[in-house]
């Protein structure tokens, strides 16, 4: 099968950023490139899934996104006997994981980049600290999240209670707990950045058909791809060769 | 059933067996023999070209009735259930576990049965059909909170050089 080229052809002559798959990571960072004007092409394994394509079925679109590829699981754990063969749920397609991933957007707590310190000591592990800090992150968690549109954060409301929060959070302030709350969520509950406020159709994991839930299959890549900066490029082999180019 | 070239190893006796398997496996009283039986099929679509897959299947399947002492298909079924849980391991099992686990509950029959109302957003979603209806609870905070209380992340016990496991 041949790759599938969307966005502008480049020249080979022209030097370019080639950055390989498209989802959290490589999606964002050809938005960045292209919005800076250096020209990138993203190759991605999988095909350009619309919205539009997505369904509200999950089975469906497990075989539809999915990385189906043959998995091998061993040892004693029970997913090696029940299922050693199932392929994980990570997506391969335009967008990556972020299409399959349920939006939640919490920071990291400043004692998990202490690693070893807290949890070291244990026999045979080689665990480290990482060599910086939550603060030295405030800034692109900020930034992030503001890409992302977290609800409850940056002036943003957070997303209503639905029947099974109603359940949890009498339930956490019967027993005492105070830190809850409906976010924060990568879903927009009013519209925000061009996208709508969710409508709550109960099929977040098979991709938002509404887009109110961010992904870089919604926001990162058409925009890199508006730019004219930036090409995808898919083919029917994983990895080696692409089944989407992007280029833009 | 229509004996195929890909299906000639499956006898109509042993399909019976399977779709007994597969209702004392996943038991469910409401559910009519549509989607256990669709989901035996789809089984039985899925061997693999190779005999030894097959193989597997069909002596499984058989090994049942040598266990139910000759009819599996007609145990009642709490002896059938002890039966297959004698075999929860055997790899024949575990095929037909891998498939029928996301073949059952993805017969659209099955998603009424079950209260599952299926596709919603040709509908709107829910945020106007009922995704916030629960009366019986007094409406919670939804926003993060903001009291005097400070969030302990690690339990004093648990600060580095308090003891313990740690370095």
């Amino acid at each position: 099968m041949a790759p599938t080229q969307h966005g502008q052809a480049i020249s080979h002559d022209d030097e370019v950023v080639v950055i390989v798959g498209s989802g959290a990571g490589g999606g964002t960072v050809a938005h960045e490139l292209t919005a800076r004007g250096i020209p990138c092409v993203v190759l991605e394994a999988g095909p350009y899934l619309a919205p539009a394509d997505y369904g509200n079925d999950e089975w469906g679109a497990f075989n539809q996104m999915a990385w189906l590829d043959n998995r091998t699981a061993s040892g004693p754990y029970r997913v090696a006997r029940d299922f050693p063969n199932l392929p994980a749920w990570i997506v391969k397609a335009v967008g990556g994981t972020t299409t399959h991933w349920a939006g939640a957007t919490p920071r990291f707590k400043d004692y998990e980049f202490g690693i070893r310190s807290y949890y070291g000591g244990l026999t045979g592990a080689n665990l480290l600290d990482w060599p910086i800090s939550l603060a030295d992150l405030a800034p692109y968690y900020d930034q992030a999240e503001r890409a992302i549109g977290s609800t409850h954060r940056h002036g943003r409301p957070g997303l209503p209670a639905n029947n099974n929060y109603k359940v949890f959070a009498n339930g956490a302030e019967k027993v005492g707990y105070k830190f809850y709350a409906t976010g924060p969520y990568g879903t927009n509950a009013e519209p925000y950045d061009g996208r709508p406020g969710s409508i709550q159709d109960g099929f977040n994991f098979q991709g938002d058909k509404h887009t109110s839930k961010w992904s870089t299959a919604v926001r990162a890549i058409p925009r890199a791809l508006e730019s004219g900066g930036a090409t995808c490029d898919r083919s029917p082999r994983p990895c080696r060769s692409p089944t989407t180019r992007l280029a833009g | 059933m229509a004996e195929t070239s890909t299906e000639a190893s499956i006898t109509p006796r042993a399909r019976t067996a399977l779709v007994r398997l597969l209702r004392v496996a996943y038991p469910h009283a409401r559910f009519p023999d549509g989607p256990y039986e669709r989901t035996a099929d789809e089984v039985i679509s899925q061997l693999d070209a190779s005999l030894w897959h097959r193989l597997t299947l069909t002596q499984g399947l058989e090994s049942l009735d040598a266990a139910a002492g000759g009819d599996f298909a007609s145990l009642d079924d709490a002896a059938a259930l002890i039966l297959l849980r004698g075999m929860a391991d055997a790899e024949f099992f575990r095929f037909v576990r891998g498939v029928a686990v996301v073949s059952i509950y993805n017969d659209h029959e099955t998603w009424g049965l079950l209260g599952y109302e299926g596709p919603s957003y040709e509908k709107g979603g829910y945020i106007d059909r009922g995704f916030d209806d629960l009366s019986w609870l007094s409406d919670p905070r939804i926003e993060e909170y903001d009291g005097p209380e400070m969030l302990v992340e690690v339990a004093t016990d648990d600060e580095p050089g308090t003891g313990g496991t740690k370095n």
